[in-house]
């Protein structure tokens, strides 16, 4: 087995292990399904939909960007943990590749953070092709995590990487509430500078509307600040959303690299 | 009365990432504020509204996250619980410091809020002595879930993923929240996210009271602290 | 200060059985307790400090039940207790940490926590670096503040787990030396599995082995159990199967061992006079052949 393959099977599986996980994602989404099932004004609107795209979309597209800053709270303590257990020094002398152990540890602890979320996609999914009778819901359920969980999920996880290496980690997870909560929940409507409806919005905006037929906003609006973000909504802009998301995953993520091994060396 | 010196020495375990953040979090909303209302012309129920949410957002989620991360991050934890003063004893001081050092920030923000005239640009806005319930209801709250759930879990992580989790639940979920009796009474947000306005006081008490029965539930769950031999300091 | 245990037994998380049935009592003055990784001794010590709670059993220290919160408290305001693994605070200084530890001990008198405080440093040799902090410590400096940090309330029973663990010699000697001067007017419980240790400073010690009592006696009728059956033998191959090797000395080309045995094992094997170390090993096979020994 490869260090990469290793490292990550190994990181998947002590970070399952974790109730924080598992925490993070029953408490909110428990939640929602007990109010969505009580009766409201949504889950009417929700009960008449029977295209499982757009049902998707309205049932959890919206709903889980808002949720992935707290996964960087679970995974915050990831990569400093191995200095503070002493575990760092040891493996860092094997003769193992040292960035392809960062990459498996990176891709072990998104991995573990998605899988709880996958498995409330796939319930979702399913109970809507069974009450539907639309096997295709399970695809759109693939999709529309693939498409605004697993970018959304890849990032945190970068930032998490990156951020405690700088400060120390509660501080991290202050700021990072900060920042999603910025770039989240501020509305384009505001005028306040925010990224709410652009092609860096953390909540998915570009590909949720035009993959998915999502009613929120996305694309310029009058007024607000930024919005040289805000090309019209395409199919290749919202591709330009997701693409962009993931380069900037990939650069923070070189970022906390170069730093780790810059303080070993 | 316990000698000031160990108030001192408790301030230090909070230290300043337990702190700052409160601080951070005023200074920030307000440049906000101040930058909106000087410079970019925003409408003053908008600037009214970045205030309020400091009390209301921004200062509860620092107490509970502070009060979550009081339970699993002693490296002396196996001498702390062999002294005669009270491991819990020691947990409780240190939630008194970072939970009323959020208490005085808030404070000081809403007094200077209702000496500029800015507390009651915000329409939801309550008459000042009973709108210090803006802040003091969801802090209380957002503390005894934090304090309950590190006892219960003993760890910082998974007591902080509780705390963000709730608190982010309800501003995504706010119309949600709003369309239940039982769930507008136990919304973190009611002054500034709305609610049914004669809801509120009861909103209010509701919170108090459920934040005061987590508190003494964790409070309870420290009597026998002997898990935390067990666990990893995070 | 006496301590009594009585039929005490625990088991972690249902499977775990650290202790079985043990009943022991330690009168005032320095007992060693001696045993291998995992034998339960920790167990034990958490259990005298109030740390944990056996499952059944009863432990007296002092005439306090330790079943009572009452009675811990009571303990706890006469422990000093240095744990094997010794968790401090890196921002503080060792000055900053004795004065915090007092506080928490009930030394509310500032000027009395002053001088208690500076006795200790000056006692094991921390004065100088009082004012360092505690991150650029190095293990024997921790080990010897936590030495510091046990006295504060000058504690009528104080109970050290591995004291000694990374300690250089000579730091080693100084804390034996230590500690059997604080035994002379208070109780001290030397928990080990250095056998040396407990050589040079106890003539009481007690041996768990798996959970279980398996000797309480004197260090000179534990070092007895091995006469005749400890020998010296010279070989350039491989140690005898028969009997556990205590040392492997080159000597010329040669080998010399040290066995524990019951019989000869060799022909040209030599009988020497044995050491507490001897008596230990040979205690611990007698153990694990025949039914534990009942406590002396």
């Amino acid at each position: 087995m490869t260090a990469f393959a290793a490292t990550t099977s190994y990181e998947l599986r002590m970070q399952l292990r974790k109730p924080a996980i598992w925490i993070a994602t029953v408490i909110p989404y428990g939640l929602y399904a007990v109010l969505a099932t009580m009766g409201t004004q949504d889950l009417e609107r929700l009960t008449q939909d029977t295209d499982p795209k757009t049902w998707m979309a309205a049932s959890l597209g919206w709903f889980t960007p808002l949720l992935a800053m707290v996964f960087g709270f679970v995974l915050a303590d990831r990569l400093v943990r191995d200095r503070k257990l002493g575990v760092a020094q040891l493996l860092d002398v094997t003769p193992s590749n040292r960035s392809a152990r960062l990459f498996g540890k990176y891709l072990g602890a998104c991995a573990a953070t998605a899988i709880p979320v996958a498995l409330v996609y796939l319930i979702v999914g399913a109970t809507f092709a069974i009450w539907r009778d639309r096997p295709t819901a399970l695809l759109w359920a693939a999709a529309t995590f693939a498409a605004v969980v697993v970018p959304l999920l890849l990032l945190t996880g970068a930032l998490a990487f990156l951020g405690p290496q700088l400060m120390p980690t509660p501080l991290f997870r202050t700021l990072i509430v900060g920042i999603w909560f910025w770039a989240g929940a501020t509305e384009v409507e505001s005028q306040f500078p925010s990224l709410a409806a652009s092609v860096l919005s953390l909540t998915m905006d570009y590909p949720l509307h035009v993959f998915f037929g999502s009613r929120d906003p996305a694309g310029p609006f009058e007024g607000a600040a930024l919005n040289v973000l805000r090309p019209e909504p395409t199919v290749g802009t919202a591709l330009l959303s997701l693409a962009l998301i993931l380069a900037i995953a990939a650069a923070i993520l070189a970022a906390a690299r170069a730093l780790r091994f810059r303080v070993s060396e | 009365m316990r000698p000031l010196s160990l108030w001192r020495h408790e301030v230090r375990r909070a230290g300043w990432v337990a702190l700052l953040p409160p601080v951070l979090a005023a200074g920030i909303l307000v440049l906000v504020a101040v930058d909106g209302a000087v410079r970019l012309n925003y409408p003053s129920r908008g600037i009214a509204l970045v205030l309020q949410s400091l009390l209301e957002l921004a200062l509860p989620l620092a107490a509970g996250m502070a009060a979550a991360s009081l339970v699993g991050r002693d490296p002396a934890v196996e001498l702390q619980l062999t002294f005669p003063t009270a491991y819990r004893t020691t947990i409780l001081r240190r939630l008194a410091i970072s939970a009323g050092w959020v208490a005085v920030i808030a404070l000081t923000s809403a007094v200077a809020m209702v000496a500029s005239g800015w507390w009651h640009r915000w329409p939801s806005a309550h008459d000042a002595l009973p709108g210090q319930l803006t802040w003091l209801a969801p802090t209380l709250c957002l503390v005894g879930l934090g304090l309950l759930v590190g006892a219960l879990s003993a760890s910082p992580a998974t007591a902080t993923a509780a705390v963000v989790a709730v608190w982010f639940f309800d501003l995504a979920a706010a119309g949600l929240l709003q369309q239940h009796r039982w769930s507008r009474l136990l919304y973190l947000f009611a002054t500034t996210r709305g609610t049914v306005h004669d809801d509120w006081t009861a909103n209010r008490l509701t919170l108090l009271a459920a934040g005061a029965a987590m508190t003494a539930a964790g409070w309870l769950l420290l009597r026998h602290p002997s898990r935390l031999l067990t666990k990893e300091t995070e | 200060m006496r301590l009594d245990i009585h039929q005490v037994s625990k088991t972690f998380r249902g499977k775990v059985r650290a202790l079985d049935d043990v009943s022991l009592t330690i009168p005032p003055g320095i007992m060693g307790l001696l045993g291998a990784n995992g034998a339960g001794k920790t167990t034990l010590m958490r259990l005298l400090t109030g740390l944990i709670r056996p499952d059944s059993g009863r432990i007296t220290i002092g005439g306090h039940d330790m079943a009572t919160a009452q009675g811990r408290l009571a303990v706890q305001r006469v422990l000093g207790y240095l744990p094997q693994d010794l968790g401090m605070y890196p921002d503080l200084s060792a000055r900053e940490f004795l004065d915090y530890v007092a506080l928490l001990k009930g030394l509310d008198d500032r000027s009395h926590r002053r001088r208690r405080v500076g006795e200790l440093l000056e006692l094991v040799h921390l004065a100088d670096v009082g004012e360092r902090k505690l991150r650029g410590f190095s293990g024997g400096m921790r080990r010897r503040l936590g030495i510091a940090q046990a006295l504060l309330n000058d504690p009528e029973l104080l109970i050290v787990d591995e004291p000694t663990a990374g300690l250089d010699p000579e730091e080693r000697i100084r804390f034996r030396t230590l500690l059997s001067q604080l035994a002379e007017r208070r109780t001290v419980v030397l928990s080990t599995h250095i056998v040396d240790d407990v050589a040079q400073t106890c003539t009481e010690l007690a041996v768990l082995g798996q959970g279980r009592l398996i000797y309480r006696g004197t260090v000179a009728d534990l070092t007895e159990r091995a006469t005749g059956r400890v020998w010296s033998m010279v070989s350039s191959g491989p140690p005898p199967s028969a009997g556990t090797v205590l040392s492997a000395l080159p000597a010329g080309g040669m080998i010399r061992y040290r066995i524990v045995a019951a019989t000869p094992p060799s022909a040209d094997a030599q009988p020497v006079a044995p050491t507490l170390e001897d008596g230990y090993v040979a205690l611990a096979q007698q153990h694990s052949l025949t039914a534990a020994e009942p406590a002396a």
